[in-house]
């Protein structure tokens, strides 16, 4: 695993929020194409419930990793440049964490497939 | 490395004046420095957005009353349809990247950018593009489909003249010039960073910078992708757009808003770097929040390629869909808002000084938020809905381009015109260009927001009386003409400053950054040395910098040798690990782009064996190009070298030609993704996609060239793999070895794809699988020539055991090659059979 300060902790978790983007975007769509819910306009289909479930892991990678690029930033012993990216990097982690939670909001009232 | 001998510093100057001027007369067109290439970026830029006003200006003359006839609804779509092309292809972008070209490597300590032919390249590119594209505008064929050229309306049904061809070629052409600038600023800015200039401490602007470069490179290649294919569309009948021959119209829309929608921070995030270096400059105090300033930079790198389905919502999209892309887009407002809370604090804790950059500064302030805001109203689905295709959306676009690019470039413009031109800007005219500019814009486009508003359509050429948009129309049209008074008595300001401004104190702003330290008049290489910096205010904490600078008191403050040298960094801590030498005065740049430019005109008339002439041609020029390279002796003699040096770049396993190959391959790689989304989009979606009964790709020859391919693969990993452990026995024949090995896997591929059963022009499916074919042939073929041509180099001595450089960077083009090719056999042939698809 990459250390807390490796530089491209900067754009890692962003770069599995994107990852799970187009999970999610290709399920709903390949959900809706392949096997569309039976009560087309119901929500909380089983599309629905598949995208949540394949977000949560998502979530709870990217808050580990800002948990602990945070944990690494306050080490005494760090140079200046590694804190900057521990704490630059903790902060995308949570924002990607937060931005996945943000969007599968709307799954939870509405309809996929219509 | 020091050289302390500050009395010769005058010589110093002279040496480094011979080794990096430009050839004189036409030989100014061989020139490939920053300052130059950078400065030609902007001044064309200028011209091309004067040409994009006047055509703003003719459609405010045919709105400004209704049922006019000034110009008839044909010109009407090709007006409106250049005025946005010039102003995003033309303008918008290559302005910025013009002002990165020009203002890096003075900003991290450098005397050039990494790869000065290619930003050369880029130049010749954009401007060969630019003027194509307008020359269809006076040979009265302009594409005329919107600067989005959605399909169908741009297709050969209902465009069935040459203009899209000249948007689709033209574009595609100025491309180019996107991509060598964007892999260009990343390399340079990781890499050719001053002694001591850590990822934390390097300006704010060339995070901003990063970010863009980086963004153009996974941001261009979906609309690359998409206009070489409605051109091959339109060309050659390949279906993959037409539903019936099972391509589908919104698969367009996905790959340009793919493209369209970064493209907006792609312009936005340079402006916004500019107003992030000039308000602590003029507040006198450090930045507020650099550290959440580099995380919302990054932050909006990403989430902004999130959201082009907004642009998409009245398509019909399932809600969730639409719900989903709505929250992103809402998302977005995040950083932009970091970003604006944080410049307000450094305003509101500074001693602001109200000069004439940071009026439009304020201006920008003012405007970007009302388009913010805008912008979240529109993220809303239910408003999209109400206001799509109206005035609003205009309105909102102008105040969040024009508030967001346009005002801070002006900032900018002025803030560092001092720099450029060592005089100062004069004062009352160009505050009554901002003035005028301001109101006008307002004027323009917040009553544009209430036109949108009850009802009017955006793109129509004229309008009944009496809808109740007459006097919004009357006014907006005044404003639009205010405005342009307020962008003349700015060039009038710029042209009378050369006569009449006051001479410029070398930092005349107080500012923090390198380069405010470059000599007066500026040179062509920056800096007599390169100073060590710890600080991201190196001139307030040491104000006489620019004078040690100047004595040559710092680093490579060396010229005998003759070469153009700049520092190569550790891309994290800035430590220097090697020097690089850069290429000098080169005509190959001018010379591919010229036959590029010829086979673009070649296309657009359709005559395609002079094309294929000129794409050997380029091919030929650009295999002379990269054959001075490494340690040829126009590139880098190996005399003057001395021991206790740091290593020449060539002379290395980790050079930038290295990080440059991984960077456009990251690059390529997007565009074959594009073309992956493409074939599964149209699979899943296209209601007409019909697969053929046999598979028309014989699978097993295919097979075998693959096994050969892999042998090729390995044995050119064995072979670098022991060159970098100093084995390098029989180097030249492996190189031949492995070239055939490549020419055998190639003749495979061209001998299958003749013997196959595609009917490209019937069916999308095949259509696709066609262009599949022909990207992993150039691959191939690409590589395998590069390795005859390495094979050629050790023969002359340029690549041995001692010197590996350039083997190494060719590995990731094979293992790229290897990679696509595989997984293309897996995508489009293997996964269809195993579906039952076939």
């Amino acid at each position: 695993m990459l250390a807390p300060t490796h530089p491209m902790q900067l754009a890692l978790g962003l770069t599995v929020w994107a990852l799970w983007f187009v999970v999610w975007y290709s399920a709903l769509s390949l959900g809706c194409a392949l096997a569309p819910p039976e009560s087309i306009g119901a929500s909380l289909s089983w599309i629905n419930w598949l995208l949540i479930a394949l977000s949560l892991p998502f979530i709870a990678v990217l808050l580990y990793w800002a948990r602990r690029s945070w944990r690494a930033s306050v080490d005494a012993g760090l140079t200046a440049t590694a804190r900057f990216i521990a704490q630059v990097a903790a902060g995308a982690h949570l924002v990607a964490a937060g931005a996945v939670v943000f969007m599968i909001l709307p799954g939870l009232v509405l309809p996929p497939c219509v | 490395m020091i050289n302390n001998s500050a009395h010769n510093n005058g010589s110093l100057h002279q040496q480094l004046e011979r080794i990096w001027a430009n050839l004189p007369g036409w030989g100014t067109l061989s020139a490939v420095n920053h300052t130059t290439v950078g400065l030609r970026f902007i001044l064309t830029g200028v011209v091309f957005f004067l040409i994009g006003g006047i055509l703003a200006m003719l459609m405010r003359t045919q709105l400004a009353l209704p049922e006019q006839e000034i110009l008839h609804a044909e010109l009407y779509n090709q007006i409106f349809t250049m005025h946005g092309t010039v102003m995003m292809f033309l303008f918008a972008i290559p302005i910025l990247e013009g002002l990165a070209i020009y203002m890096i490597p003075k900003m991290i300590g450098a005397r050039d950018l990494v790869f000065p032919r290619i930003s050369s390249f880029g130049y010749y590119c954009y401007l060969f593009g630019g003027i194509i594209i307008l020359s269809s505008l006076f040979l009265g064929v302009a594409p005329d489909s919107g600067w989005f050229m959605y399909t169908p309306l741009s297709s050969s049904t209902y465009a069935p003249g040459p203009g899209s061809d000249f948007w689709l070629l033209g574009v595609t052409f100025v491309e180019i010039s996107a991509m060598a600038a964007g892999v260009e600023l990343v390399v340079s800015i990781l890499r050719t960073r001053t002694n001591g200039m850590t990822l934390g401490t390097m300006p704010i602007f060339c995070w901003y910078i990063l970010a863009m470069a980086l963004m153009i490179v996974f941001g261009f290649p979906p609309l690359i992708l998409a206009s070489i294919l409605l051109e091959l569309e339109r060309s050659a009948g390949l279906p993959f757009f037409e539903v019936a021959g099972g391509g589908d119209p919104l698969l367009w829309q996905h790959l340009f808003w793919l493209f369209g929608h970064p493209d907006v921070y792609i312009i936005f995030l340079p402006a916004a770097g500019v107003v992030s270096t000039l308000l602590p400059v003029f507040a006198q105090r450090p930045l507020v929040g650099y550290r959440w300033v580099v995380l919302s930079i990054i932050v909006m790198g990403f989430i902004s390629f999130g959201l082009w389905v907004h642009h998409m919502f009245t398509v019909g999209i399932p809600q969730l869909a639409q719900a989903f892309f709505s929250a992103a887009s809402m998302l977005v407002a995040i950083p932009t808002g970091i970003q604006i809370f944080a410049w307000l604090a450094t305003l509101w804790t500074g001693k602001v000084i109200f000069a004439l950059p940071m009026l439009w500064i304020m201006g920008f302030l003012f405007i970007f938020v009302a388009g913010g805001l805008t912008g979240v109203m529109l993220a809303l689905v239910p408003f999209n809905w109400q206001v799509h295709d109206t005035h609003f959306v205009v309105a909102h676009m102008h105040y969040v381009l024009v508030g967001g690019m346009l005002f801070p470039a002006l900032a900018g413009f002025y803030y560092w015109l001092p720099q450029a031109t060592g005089s100062m800007p004069t004062k009352k005219l160009g505050y009554w260009g901002f003035w005028l500019t301001f109101v006008g814009f307002n004027l323009t486009f917040f009553l544009m927001h209430l036109t949108g508003l009850i009802g009017m359509p955006r793109r129509v050429y004229t309008y009944e009386a009496g809808l109740g948009w007459d006097w919004l129309n009357l006014l907006s049209s005044i404003g639009g003409f205010v405005m342009a008074a307020g962008i003349a008595a700015i060039i009038v300001d710029i042209a009378l400053h050369f006569r009449f401004g006051r001479k410029a104190a070398r930092n005349p702003w107080n500012a923090d950054t390198l380069e405010w330290a470059v000599d007066k008049p500026q040179s062509t290489y920056n800096f007599v040395s390169l100073p060590t910096v710890t600080s991201r205010h190196p001139l307030w904490e040491d104000p006489k910098l620019p004078d040690t600078m100047a004595e040559g008191k710092h680093g490579l403050a060396t010229s005998d040798h003759g070469r153009r040298e700049i520092f190569g960094c550790d891309p994290i801590s800035g430590r220097t690990r090697e020097i690089m030498h850069l290429p000098t005065n080169s005509w190959w740049p001018l010379l591919a782009a010229a036959a590029l430019a010829v086979v673009c005109i070649s296309l657009l008339v359709r005559t395609y064996w002079p094309a294929l002439g000129a794409t050997l041609v380029a091919l030929v020029f650009f295999l002379c190009w990269s054959w001075e390279n490494g340690v040829h002796p126009k590139a880098a003699p190996i005399e003057g070298t001395e021991p206790n040096d740091f290593p020449l770049h060539s002379r290395t396993q980790d050079g930038p030609g290295l990080w440059g190959m991984v960077v456009a391959l990251l690059a390529d790689a997007t565009l074959y993704m594009s073309l992956l989304f493409g074939w599964f989009y149209l699979w899943t979606v296209a209601s007409e996609w019909q697969v053929p009964e046999q598979t028309p790709i014989a699978l097993v020859p295919l097979i075998v060239s693959g096994v050969v391919l892999s042998v090729a693969v390995v044995f050119y990993h064995w072979i670098v793999s022991g060159l970098k452990q100093g084995r390098g026995d029989r180097l030249e024949g492996n190189f031949w070895w492995v070239t055939l090995l490549g020419l055998a896997h190639v003749l495979l591929i061209v001998w299958t794809f003749a013997s196959s059963t595609l009917s490209p022009t019937q069916l999308a499916h095949d259509a696709v699988l066609t262009v599949m074919l022909i990207y992993v042939l150039i691959h191939s073929g690409l590589a395998t020539i590069t390795t005859a041509l390495q094979a050629l180099r050790v023969r002359k001595g340029y690549v041995s055991k001692a010197l590996v450089y350039e083997p190494i960077v060719l590995r990731p083009l094979w293992i790229y090659t290897l990679g696509i090719f595989w997984l293309s056999i897996a995508a489009f042939i293997l996964m269809p059979l195993g579906w039952g698809a076939h």
